[in-house]
Protein backbone atom coordinates (compact mmCIF):
# COMPACT_ATOMS: atom_id res chain seq x y z
CA UNK A 1 0.00 0.00 0.00
CA UNK A 2 1.24 3.40 -0.84
CA UNK A 3 0.75 7.20 1.22
CA UNK A 4 0.53 10.44 0.31
CA UNK A 5 1.77 12.64 2.76
CA UNK A 6 2.19 16.26 3.67
CA UNK A 7 3.52 17.34 6.84
CA UNK A 8 3.52 20.69 8.78
CA UNK A 9 4.96 21.59 12.50
CA UNK A 10 2.82 23.61 15.29
CA UNK A 11 3.94 25.39 18.47
CA UNK A 12 2.39 24.05 21.42
CA UNK A 13 1.20 27.14 22.37
CA UNK A 14 -0.98 26.72 19.23
CA UNK A 15 -1.66 23.23 19.65
CA UNK A 16 -5.74 23.01 20.94
CA UNK A 17 -6.67 26.27 18.86
CA UNK A 18 -5.80 24.00 15.84
CA UNK A 19 -6.98 20.83 17.45
CA UNK A 20 -10.27 23.00 17.49
CA UNK A 21 -9.45 24.06 13.40
CA UNK A 22 -9.30 20.52 12.62
CA UNK A 23 -12.66 18.96 14.78
CA UNK A 24 -14.31 22.41 12.27
CA UNK A 25 -12.89 20.72 9.40
CA UNK A 26 -13.42 17.47 9.59
CA UNK A 27 -16.82 17.72 11.43
CA UNK A 28 -15.78 15.53 13.60
CA UNK A 29 -14.49 15.23 17.45
CA UNK A 30 -10.73 14.35 17.50
CA UNK A 31 -9.93 10.55 18.55
CA UNK A 32 -7.41 9.96 20.80
CA UNK A 33 -3.83 8.51 19.38
CA UNK A 34 -1.62 6.55 22.12
CA UNK A 35 1.10 4.40 20.31
CA UNK A 36 4.15 2.67 21.47
CA UNK A 37 6.76 2.43 18.60
CA UNK A 38 9.69 -0.34 18.86
CA UNK A 39 12.22 -0.02 16.44
CA UNK A 40 14.27 -2.51 15.19
CA UNK A 41 16.78 -3.00 12.73
CA UNK A 42 18.33 -6.37 10.90
CA UNK A 43 21.12 -7.90 12.45
CA UNK A 44 23.36 -7.93 9.81
CA UNK A 45 25.42 -4.84 8.29
CA UNK A 46 24.32 -3.39 5.14
CA UNK A 47 27.03 -4.41 2.61
CA UNK A 48 29.64 -1.47 1.47
CA UNK A 49 27.75 0.22 -1.97
CA UNK A 50 30.08 -0.68 -4.73
CA UNK A 51 30.91 -3.78 -3.39
CA UNK A 52 29.01 -6.53 -5.42
CA UNK A 53 30.44 -5.06 -8.15
CA UNK A 54 34.01 -5.64 -7.55
CA UNK A 55 33.21 -9.50 -6.39
CA UNK A 56 34.73 -10.67 -9.87
CA UNK A 57 33.12 -13.28 -12.32
CA UNK A 58 35.23 -16.66 -13.06
CA UNK A 59 37.39 -16.27 -15.52
CA UNK A 60 35.86 -19.65 -16.95
CA UNK A 61 34.78 -19.39 -20.48
CA UNK A 62 32.25 -22.08 -20.47
CA UNK A 63 30.49 -20.44 -17.20
CA UNK A 64 27.17 -18.56 -17.74
CA UNK A 65 27.85 -14.51 -17.00
CA UNK A 66 26.68 -13.96 -13.71
CA UNK A 67 25.55 -10.91 -12.95
CA UNK A 68 25.98 -10.65 -9.27
CA UNK A 69 22.41 -8.79 -8.03
CA UNK A 70 22.83 -5.42 -6.66
CA UNK A 71 22.78 -4.80 -3.08
CA UNK A 72 19.28 -4.81 -1.96
CA UNK A 73 18.38 -2.30 0.96
CA UNK A 74 18.24 -3.36 4.77
CA UNK A 75 15.44 -1.04 6.45
CA UNK A 76 14.47 -0.33 9.77
CA UNK A 77 11.08 -1.58 10.92
CA UNK A 78 8.59 -0.98 13.79
CA UNK A 79 6.78 -2.73 16.30
CA UNK A 80 3.25 -0.41 17.07
CA UNK A 81 0.70 -1.06 19.84
CA UNK A 82 -1.98 0.91 20.58
CA UNK A 83 -2.58 2.16 23.47
CA UNK A 84 -5.28 3.52 25.67
CA UNK A 85 -5.08 5.79 29.30
CA UNK A 86 -5.69 2.67 31.44
CA UNK A 87 -2.92 0.97 29.97
CA UNK A 88 -0.38 3.70 31.64
CA UNK A 89 -2.45 3.35 34.94
CA UNK A 90 -1.55 -0.18 35.50
CA UNK A 91 1.40 -0.22 37.56
CA UNK A 92 1.99 -3.48 38.48
CA UNK A 93 3.24 -6.36 36.40
CA UNK A 94 -0.01 -7.00 34.54
CA UNK A 95 -0.21 -4.06 32.43
CA UNK A 96 0.55 -4.62 28.66
CA UNK A 97 2.58 -7.56 27.93
CA UNK A 98 4.48 -8.12 25.10
CA UNK A 99 2.38 -11.51 23.83
CA UNK A 100 -0.83 -11.22 22.65
CA UNK A 101 -2.77 -13.93 23.54
CA UNK A 102 -5.74 -12.45 21.56
CA UNK A 103 -8.03 -15.18 19.41
CA UNK A 104 -10.16 -14.04 16.24
CA UNK A 105 -12.60 -11.52 18.02
CA UNK A 106 -10.72 -8.94 19.90
CA UNK A 107 -8.98 -6.35 18.09
CA UNK A 108 -5.15 -6.65 16.84
CA UNK A 109 -3.26 -4.12 19.45
CA UNK A 110 0.04 -4.90 17.76
CA UNK A 111 1.07 -3.83 14.24
CA UNK A 112 4.16 -4.67 12.47
CA UNK A 113 4.83 -1.66 10.40
CA UNK A 114 7.54 -0.86 7.80
CA UNK A 115 7.92 1.98 5.77
CA UNK A 116 9.69 2.87 2.60
CA UNK A 117 11.65 5.16 1.67
CA UNK A 118 9.76 8.09 -0.05
CA UNK A 119 9.79 7.97 -4.06
CA UNK A 120 12.18 10.61 -5.67
CA UNK A 121 10.08 13.05 -8.04
CA UNK A 122 8.34 16.00 -7.39
CA UNK A 123 4.33 15.67 -7.41
CA UNK A 124 4.08 18.40 -4.77
CA UNK A 125 3.59 15.59 -2.10
CA UNK A 126 5.33 12.87 -0.53
CA UNK A 127 4.80 9.00 -1.83
CA UNK A 128 6.06 6.03 0.07
CA UNK A 129 5.43 2.32 0.05
CA UNK A 130 4.38 1.31 3.40
CA UNK A 131 3.10 -2.21 4.81
CA UNK A 132 1.59 -2.70 8.15
CA UNK A 133 0.31 -6.23 9.26
CA UNK A 134 -1.98 -7.10 12.53
CA UNK A 135 -0.64 -9.17 14.78
CA UNK A 136 -3.53 -11.36 16.07
CA UNK A 137 -1.95 -13.64 18.23
CA UNK A 138 1.55 -15.11 19.48
CA UNK A 139 4.60 -12.89 20.40
CA UNK A 140 5.17 -9.99 18.17
CA UNK A 141 8.86 -9.33 19.78
CA UNK A 142 10.22 -12.88 19.35
CA UNK A 143 8.65 -13.10 15.37
CA UNK A 144 10.18 -10.04 14.55
CA UNK A 145 13.83 -10.86 16.37
CA UNK A 146 13.34 -14.62 13.95
CA UNK A 147 12.57 -12.24 11.56
CA UNK A 148 16.45 -11.55 12.00
CA UNK A 149 16.07 -7.78 13.61
CA UNK A 150 17.52 -6.47 16.47
CA UNK A 151 16.07 -4.02 19.01
CA UNK A 152 17.10 -0.75 18.68
CA UNK A 153 15.09 1.81 20.69
CA UNK A 154 11.16 3.27 21.61
CA UNK A 155 9.11 5.74 21.85
CA UNK A 156 5.89 6.37 22.59
CA UNK A 157 3.47 8.81 20.17
CA UNK A 158 0.41 10.49 21.85
CA UNK A 159 -1.88 12.83 19.58
CA UNK A 160 -5.37 12.82 17.73
CA UNK A 161 -6.64 11.58 14.88
CA UNK A 162 -8.90 12.91 12.33
CA UNK A 163 -10.55 11.73 8.97
CA UNK A 164 -11.82 14.23 6.14
CA UNK A 165 -13.24 12.87 3.42
CA UNK A 166 -10.12 10.73 2.04
CA UNK A 167 -7.40 12.65 4.06
CA UNK A 168 -6.18 11.34 7.49
CA UNK A 169 -5.02 13.38 9.47
CA UNK A 170 -2.74 12.91 12.37
CA UNK A 171 -1.79 15.99 14.85
CA UNK A 172 0.97 14.09 17.22
CA UNK A 173 4.12 14.74 19.26
CA UNK A 174 6.65 11.88 20.13
CA UNK A 175 7.39 10.95 24.07
CA UNK A 176 10.24 9.31 25.12
CA UNK A 177 11.69 8.31 28.55
CA UNK A 178 14.38 10.77 28.71
CA UNK A 179 17.81 8.70 29.73
CA UNK A 180 16.89 5.46 29.59
CA UNK A 181 17.48 4.67 25.95
CA UNK A 182 21.22 3.67 25.81
CA UNK A 183 20.72 0.84 27.87
CA UNK A 184 18.32 -1.29 26.61
CA UNK A 185 18.64 -4.24 24.77
CA UNK A 186 15.01 -4.70 24.69
CA UNK A 187 11.94 -3.43 25.17
CA UNK A 188 10.00 -2.90 28.22
CA UNK A 189 7.93 -5.74 29.77
CA UNK A 190 5.78 -3.35 31.66
CA UNK A 191 4.58 0.55 30.52
CA UNK A 192 6.25 3.38 32.35
CA UNK A 193 3.81 6.00 34.03
CA UNK A 194 2.76 8.51 31.71
CA UNK A 195 3.96 11.19 33.72
CA UNK A 196 7.35 10.25 33.25
CA UNK A 197 7.34 10.53 29.32
CA UNK A 198 9.11 13.64 27.87
CA UNK A 199 8.70 14.92 24.75
CA UNK A 200 11.57 14.15 22.27
CA UNK A 201 11.29 17.73 21.05
CA UNK A 202 11.83 20.09 24.18
CA UNK A 203 9.80 22.62 22.85
CA UNK A 204 7.39 19.98 22.43
CA UNK A 205 6.05 21.50 18.94
CA UNK A 206 2.87 19.16 17.54
CA UNK A 207 3.61 17.63 14.32
CA UNK A 208 0.64 17.98 11.71
CA UNK A 209 0.63 14.34 9.43
CA UNK A 210 -1.77 14.85 6.56
CA UNK A 211 -2.16 11.09 4.87
CA UNK A 212 -4.13 9.57 2.07
CA UNK A 213 -3.66 5.64 1.01
CA UNK A 214 -3.41 4.49 -2.43
CA UNK A 215 -4.27 0.66 -2.62
CA UNK A 216 -2.08 0.44 -6.36
CA UNK A 217 0.43 3.36 -7.84
CA UNK A 218 -0.82 1.96 -11.13
CA UNK A 219 -3.74 3.54 -11.48
CA UNK A 220 -2.47 7.45 -12.83
CA UNK A 221 -6.27 8.83 -12.12
CA UNK A 222 -6.48 7.43 -8.60
CA UNK A 223 -2.98 8.75 -7.53
CA UNK A 224 -3.39 11.85 -9.37
CA UNK A 225 -7.20 12.27 -7.53
CA UNK A 226 -4.94 11.47 -4.29
CA UNK A 227 -2.66 14.15 -4.96
CA UNK A 228 -4.83 17.35 -6.04
CA UNK A 229 -7.48 16.08 -2.95
CA UNK A 230 -4.01 16.93 -0.59
CA UNK A 231 -2.98 19.84 -2.36
CA UNK A 232 -6.91 21.17 -1.75
CA UNK A 233 -6.68 19.90 1.55
CA UNK A 234 -3.40 22.12 2.12
CA UNK A 235 -4.66 25.20 0.08
CA UNK A 236 -7.58 24.87 3.01
CA UNK A 237 -5.29 24.77 5.80
CA UNK A 238 -3.58 28.19 4.88
CA UNK A 239 -3.20 30.42 7.36
CA UNK A 240 -3.99 28.04 10.29
CA UNK A 241 -1.20 25.73 9.61
CA UNK A 242 1.74 25.70 6.68
CA UNK A 243 2.08 21.99 5.57
CA UNK A 244 4.73 21.72 3.10
CA UNK A 245 6.41 18.81 1.68
CA UNK A 246 9.58 17.95 3.84
CA UNK A 247 12.92 16.58 2.06
CA UNK A 248 12.43 12.68 1.48
CA UNK A 249 16.03 12.30 3.22
CA UNK A 250 14.69 13.24 6.18
CA UNK A 251 12.32 9.92 6.15
CA UNK A 252 14.47 7.98 4.94
CA UNK A 253 14.66 4.20 7.00
CA UNK A 254 16.90 2.70 5.32
CA UNK A 255 20.31 1.01 7.24
CA UNK A 256 23.26 2.97 6.31
CA UNK A 257 26.37 1.33 5.86
CA UNK A 258 28.95 2.65 8.34
CA UNK A 259 32.83 2.20 6.77
CA UNK A 260 35.28 0.39 9.70
CA UNK A 261 37.90 2.50 10.18
CA UNK A 262 41.30 1.06 10.03
CA UNK A 263 43.28 3.45 11.34
CA UNK A 264 43.64 3.66 14.88
CA UNK A 265 43.85 6.74 16.91
CA UNK A 266 47.52 7.42 18.28
CA UNK A 267 47.64 6.60 21.56
CA UNK A 268 49.85 9.60 22.52
CA UNK A 269 51.16 12.46 20.39
CA UNK A 270 53.70 11.67 17.59
CA UNK A 271 56.81 13.70 18.47
CA UNK A 272 58.70 14.79 15.85
CA UNK A 273 62.61 12.97 15.46
CA UNK A 274 61.35 9.98 17.79
CA UNK A 275 61.65 6.61 16.10
CA UNK B 1 -9.35 -31.33 23.57
CA UNK B 2 -8.27 -32.63 20.27
CA UNK B 3 -4.74 -34.46 19.45
CA UNK B 4 -3.91 -35.03 15.92
CA UNK B 5 -1.81 -37.39 13.82
CA UNK B 6 -0.41 -36.60 10.55
CA UNK B 7 0.35 -39.14 7.35
CA UNK B 8 1.98 -38.13 4.44
CA UNK B 9 2.32 -40.62 1.25
CA UNK B 10 4.77 -38.90 -1.05
CA UNK B 11 3.58 -39.22 -4.74
CA UNK B 12 5.83 -38.10 -7.81
CA UNK B 13 5.98 -34.73 -9.00
CA UNK B 14 4.29 -35.18 -12.58
CA UNK B 15 1.35 -37.93 -12.02
CA UNK B 16 -1.75 -36.22 -10.13
CA UNK B 17 -3.71 -38.88 -11.52
CA UNK B 18 -1.81 -40.90 -9.32
CA UNK B 19 -2.90 -39.13 -6.51
CA UNK B 20 -6.40 -39.02 -7.23
CA UNK B 21 -6.12 -42.64 -7.59
CA UNK B 22 -4.89 -42.66 -4.13
CA UNK B 23 -7.12 -40.16 -2.68
CA UNK B 24 -9.87 -41.95 -3.88
CA UNK B 25 -9.05 -45.25 -2.89
CA UNK B 26 -8.71 -43.61 0.65
CA UNK B 27 -12.53 -42.24 0.51
CA UNK B 28 -13.52 -45.38 -0.23
CA UNK B 29 -11.59 -46.76 2.19
CA UNK B 30 -13.19 -44.76 4.94
CA UNK B 31 -16.78 -45.00 3.63
CA UNK B 32 -17.04 -48.84 3.86
CA UNK B 33 -14.97 -49.29 6.98
CA UNK B 34 -17.15 -47.03 8.95
CA UNK B 35 -20.60 -46.81 9.15
CA UNK B 36 -21.07 -43.76 11.14
CA UNK B 37 -18.59 -41.62 8.60
CA UNK B 38 -20.26 -38.46 8.16
CA UNK B 39 -19.06 -36.27 5.27
CA UNK B 40 -18.15 -32.71 6.75
CA UNK B 41 -17.58 -29.42 5.09
CA UNK B 42 -14.42 -29.45 2.95
CA UNK B 43 -11.10 -28.23 4.19
CA UNK B 44 -8.67 -26.24 2.25
CA UNK B 45 -4.55 -25.29 2.88
CA UNK B 46 -2.41 -22.53 1.88
CA UNK B 47 1.13 -22.64 2.35
CA UNK B 48 4.26 -20.97 1.30
CA UNK B 49 7.04 -21.30 2.72
CA UNK B 50 10.36 -19.17 3.12
CA UNK B 51 14.31 -19.83 3.90
CA UNK B 52 16.42 -17.18 5.27
CA UNK B 53 19.33 -16.00 2.98
CA UNK B 54 22.79 -15.56 4.51
CA UNK B 55 24.92 -12.73 4.47
CA UNK B 56 26.81 -12.62 0.95
CA UNK B 57 30.00 -12.14 2.69
CA UNK B 58 29.22 -15.43 4.65
CA UNK B 59 31.88 -18.28 3.96
CA UNK B 60 30.84 -21.14 6.09
CA UNK B 61 27.22 -22.16 5.72
CA UNK B 62 25.10 -20.65 8.27
CA UNK B 63 22.36 -22.29 10.08
CA UNK B 64 19.16 -21.34 8.29
CA UNK B 65 15.89 -20.29 9.33
CA UNK B 66 12.77 -21.38 7.70
CA UNK B 67 9.35 -19.67 7.82
CA UNK B 68 6.49 -21.10 7.19
CA UNK B 69 3.02 -18.89 6.29
CA UNK B 70 0.07 -21.65 6.91
CA UNK B 71 -4.02 -21.08 6.68
CA UNK B 72 -5.78 -23.87 7.76
CA UNK B 73 -9.26 -23.71 7.51
CA UNK B 74 -10.42 -25.99 9.78
CA UNK B 75 -7.92 -24.50 12.30
CA UNK B 76 -9.41 -21.10 12.17
CA UNK B 77 -10.63 -19.96 9.09
CA UNK B 78 -10.06 -16.23 10.03
CA UNK B 79 -6.37 -16.08 10.71
CA UNK B 80 -3.03 -16.99 8.77
CA UNK B 81 -0.08 -18.80 11.05
CA UNK B 82 3.43 -17.61 10.50
CA UNK B 83 5.99 -19.62 11.77
CA UNK B 84 9.82 -19.48 11.91
CA UNK B 85 12.45 -21.97 13.33
CA UNK B 86 15.89 -22.52 13.01
CA UNK B 87 17.19 -25.61 11.18
CA UNK B 88 20.95 -26.22 11.22
CA UNK B 89 22.86 -26.63 7.46
CA UNK B 90 23.09 -30.28 8.34
CA UNK B 91 21.04 -32.12 5.50
CA UNK B 92 18.53 -34.52 6.74
CA UNK B 93 19.49 -38.24 5.84
CA UNK B 94 16.39 -40.25 5.45
CA UNK B 95 15.78 -42.34 8.55
CA UNK B 96 14.98 -45.84 8.65
CA UNK B 97 12.40 -45.74 10.54
CA UNK B 98 9.72 -43.53 8.78
CA UNK B 99 8.66 -41.82 12.24
CA UNK B 100 9.45 -38.38 12.45
CA UNK B 101 8.87 -36.94 15.80
CA UNK B 102 8.88 -32.83 15.54
CA UNK B 103 9.82 -32.49 18.94
CA UNK B 104 12.76 -30.89 18.56
CA UNK B 105 13.90 -32.07 22.18
CA UNK B 106 17.78 -33.15 21.74
CA UNK B 107 16.88 -36.76 23.44
CA UNK B 108 15.63 -38.04 20.19
CA UNK B 109 18.72 -39.18 18.14
CA UNK B 110 17.16 -40.22 15.07
CA UNK B 111 15.91 -36.43 14.81
CA UNK B 112 18.46 -34.44 12.28
CA UNK B 113 19.94 -31.84 14.53
CA UNK B 114 17.23 -28.81 14.77
CA UNK B 115 18.49 -26.58 17.19
CA UNK B 116 16.53 -26.68 20.81
CA UNK B 117 14.43 -23.37 20.34
CA UNK B 118 11.28 -24.24 18.95
CA UNK B 119 10.28 -21.51 16.95
CA UNK B 120 7.72 -18.51 17.20
CA UNK B 121 4.84 -18.33 16.11
CA UNK B 122 2.15 -15.45 15.72
CA UNK B 123 -0.97 -15.21 13.80
CA UNK B 124 -2.19 -12.67 11.58
CA UNK B 125 -5.73 -11.67 9.84
CA UNK B 126 -6.04 -14.20 6.29
CA UNK B 127 -7.21 -10.79 4.83
CA UNK B 128 -3.21 -9.25 4.97
CA UNK B 129 -1.47 -12.45 4.40
CA UNK B 130 -0.75 -11.83 0.88
CA UNK B 131 0.35 -8.80 1.57
CA UNK B 132 2.95 -10.03 4.32
CA UNK B 133 4.28 -12.68 2.19
CA UNK B 134 4.57 -9.45 -0.47
CA UNK B 135 6.65 -7.20 1.81
CA UNK B 136 8.80 -10.57 2.98
CA UNK B 137 10.18 -11.47 -0.37
CA UNK B 138 10.09 -7.86 -1.64
CA UNK B 139 11.24 -5.59 1.04
CA UNK B 140 12.93 -7.97 3.26
CA UNK B 141 14.86 -9.95 0.06
CA UNK B 142 18.20 -9.99 1.74
CA UNK B 143 17.09 -11.79 4.29
CA UNK B 144 14.33 -14.23 3.70
CA UNK B 145 13.79 -15.69 -0.17
CA UNK B 146 10.93 -17.98 -1.23
CA UNK B 147 11.03 -21.34 -1.44
CA UNK B 148 7.60 -23.49 -2.78
CA UNK B 149 3.80 -22.70 -1.96
CA UNK B 150 1.51 -25.90 -1.43
CA UNK B 151 -2.17 -25.82 -1.32
CA UNK B 152 -4.73 -27.97 -0.66
CA UNK B 153 -8.12 -27.09 -1.97
CA UNK B 154 -11.88 -28.72 -1.16
CA UNK B 155 -10.10 -31.47 0.99
CA UNK B 156 -12.81 -33.78 2.02
CA UNK B 157 -13.04 -34.73 5.86
CA UNK B 158 -15.21 -37.09 7.77
CA UNK B 159 -16.36 -37.64 11.23
CA UNK B 160 -16.77 -41.06 12.37
CA UNK B 161 -17.36 -40.69 16.08
CA UNK B 162 -14.15 -40.41 17.95
CA UNK B 163 -12.18 -39.25 15.20
CA UNK B 164 -12.01 -36.55 12.50
CA UNK B 165 -10.23 -37.41 9.58
CA UNK B 166 -8.98 -34.57 7.19
CA UNK B 167 -7.74 -35.43 3.78
CA UNK B 168 -5.92 -33.81 0.61
CA UNK B 169 -4.21 -34.17 -2.58
CA UNK B 170 -1.23 -31.44 -1.67
CA UNK B 171 -0.78 -29.83 -4.95
CA UNK B 172 2.62 -27.61 -5.67
CA UNK B 173 1.19 -24.60 -7.07
CA UNK B 174 3.73 -22.69 -9.51
CA UNK B 175 3.75 -18.73 -9.74
CA UNK B 176 3.90 -18.44 -13.53
CA UNK B 177 1.79 -21.33 -14.95
CA UNK B 178 -2.01 -21.34 -12.95
CA UNK B 179 -3.27 -24.15 -14.64
CA UNK B 180 -0.47 -26.84 -14.42
CA UNK B 181 0.26 -27.91 -11.19
CA UNK B 182 2.29 -30.91 -9.51
CA UNK B 183 1.23 -32.89 -6.74
CA UNK B 184 3.65 -33.51 -3.64
CA UNK B 185 1.12 -36.09 -2.78
CA UNK B 186 -1.81 -37.25 -0.15
CA UNK B 187 -2.20 -35.80 3.24
CA UNK B 188 -4.56 -37.73 6.01
CA UNK B 189 -4.92 -35.49 9.15
CA UNK B 190 -6.63 -37.87 11.72
CA UNK B 191 -7.64 -35.99 15.07
CA UNK B 192 -9.10 -37.12 18.14
CA UNK B 193 -10.52 -36.05 20.86
CA UNK B 194 -8.94 -36.66 24.49
CA UNK B 195 -10.93 -37.58 27.19
CA UNK B 196 -9.62 -35.80 30.45
CA UNK B 197 -9.48 -37.90 33.12
CA UNK B 198 -12.08 -37.03 35.57
CA UNK B 199 -13.61 -34.65 33.60
CA UNK B 200 -16.93 -36.11 32.39
CA UNK B 201 -18.93 -32.48 31.56
CA UNK B 202 -18.74 -32.23 27.88
CA UNK B 203 -19.73 -28.55 28.34
CA UNK B 204 -17.01 -27.51 30.00
CA UNK B 205 -14.36 -29.07 28.31
CA UNK B 206 -13.69 -26.35 26.26
CA UNK B 207 -14.24 -23.93 28.51
CA UNK B 208 -10.21 -23.47 29.84
CA UNK B 209 -12.08 -25.61 32.65
CA UNK B 210 -9.03 -27.93 33.24
CA UNK B 211 -6.49 -24.92 33.52
CA UNK B 212 -7.83 -24.11 36.72
CA UNK B 213 -6.77 -27.16 38.07
CA UNK B 214 -3.19 -27.52 37.04
CA UNK B 215 -1.83 -30.95 37.94
CA UNK B 216 -4.63 -32.64 35.81
CA UNK B 217 -3.30 -31.12 32.76
CA UNK B 218 0.23 -33.20 33.01
CA UNK B 219 -2.05 -36.67 33.73
CA UNK B 220 -3.26 -36.26 30.14
CA UNK B 221 -1.73 -39.17 28.17
CA UNK B 222 -0.74 -38.43 24.84
CA UNK B 223 0.87 -41.94 24.07
CA UNK B 224 -2.76 -43.46 24.07
CA UNK B 225 -3.99 -40.98 21.43
CA UNK B 226 -1.23 -41.59 19.84
CA UNK B 227 -1.71 -45.01 19.36
CA UNK B 228 -5.20 -44.87 18.26
CA UNK B 229 -4.46 -42.63 15.85
CA UNK B 230 -2.18 -45.19 14.96
CA UNK B 231 -4.63 -47.83 14.84
CA UNK B 232 -6.99 -45.98 12.93
CA UNK B 233 -4.47 -45.69 10.62
CA UNK B 234 -3.18 -48.78 9.93
CA UNK B 235 -7.43 -49.96 9.84
CA UNK B 236 -7.70 -47.37 7.35
CA UNK B 237 -4.71 -47.99 4.52
CA UNK B 238 -5.37 -51.88 4.73
CA UNK B 239 -6.52 -52.58 1.08
CA UNK B 240 -5.17 -49.22 -0.26
CA UNK B 241 -2.10 -49.57 -2.96
CA UNK B 242 0.21 -46.59 -2.13
CA UNK B 243 3.05 -47.89 -4.72
CA UNK B 244 6.34 -46.96 -4.13
CA UNK B 245 5.62 -44.75 -1.46
CA UNK B 246 6.47 -45.01 1.76
CA UNK B 247 3.67 -43.32 4.28
CA UNK B 248 5.11 -40.85 6.65
CA UNK B 249 3.83 -39.98 10.31
CA UNK B 250 4.37 -37.09 12.22
CA UNK B 251 2.45 -36.72 15.61
CA UNK B 252 1.89 -33.24 17.37
CA UNK B 253 4.31 -32.78 20.57
CA UNK B 254 4.19 -34.06 23.81
CA UNK B 255 4.56 -30.49 25.67
CA UNK B 256 0.64 -29.64 24.53
CA UNK B 257 -1.17 -27.43 26.43
CA UNK B 258 -4.54 -26.23 26.41
CA UNK B 259 -6.35 -23.38 24.47
CA UNK B 260 -4.24 -21.20 22.12
CA UNK B 261 -1.06 -23.31 22.43
CA UNK B 262 -3.10 -26.09 21.14
CA UNK B 263 -3.31 -24.41 17.50
CA UNK B 264 0.28 -23.50 17.84
CA UNK B 265 0.80 -27.20 18.42
CA UNK B 266 -1.03 -27.98 15.16
CA UNK B 267 0.49 -25.17 13.10
CA UNK B 268 4.22 -26.79 13.72
CA UNK B 269 3.01 -30.37 12.84
CA UNK B 270 1.78 -29.33 9.82
CA UNK B 271 5.30 -27.47 9.13
CA UNK B 272 7.24 -30.64 10.26
CA UNK B 273 5.59 -32.17 7.30
CA UNK B 274 5.33 -29.55 4.58
CA UNK B 275 8.96 -28.24 4.91
CA UNK B 276 10.45 -31.50 4.43
CA UNK B 277 8.84 -31.16 0.91
CA UNK B 278 11.53 -29.00 0.14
Amino acid sequence: MHELLLFGQIPRSRHEQVLKILAGVAAMQPRRVLERHIVYKPLREPEEPGAHLRRGGTQNVTSKNIKQAAAKDLYFTQLVQQLSEEDFDVSNAQGSSLTTASDSGAEAKWAYEFRDIPDTGDRGVLVRLTNSTDIMGGDPHAYVLNLGNQFVSEYYLEGHRFVHENVVILLFRILHEPGVRSLETSPRDTLPSFASLQPLDPSSAYILEAKIRVQDLNNPAVLDAGVDELKRFKTQMRGCVEISVPDRLLLDTRVKWKPKTSVQPPARPVQAGVR
Amino acid sequence: MKYSGLYHIPIAHNTPEASTTVLNALIHSIETKFDLAVRQLPWSLTHRLLRSVPPPTAQSPLPQSYQHILQLSYLNPSQTYCYIHPFSAIHPSHPANPQIKPDPSPSTTQQPQASAAPGTIISIPVSQSEAHIGFLVNQLSPLWAFRHALNVVNGPAYATGQFVIHLGDLRASRPGSASVTSTSGIVVCISTAIEDDDDDDDDLRDSGYMSLDGEVEEEIDLGEAQAQIRALWIMLKEGVEFGKAEPREYMMSKELVKGEREKEAVVRMWCELLRLRS
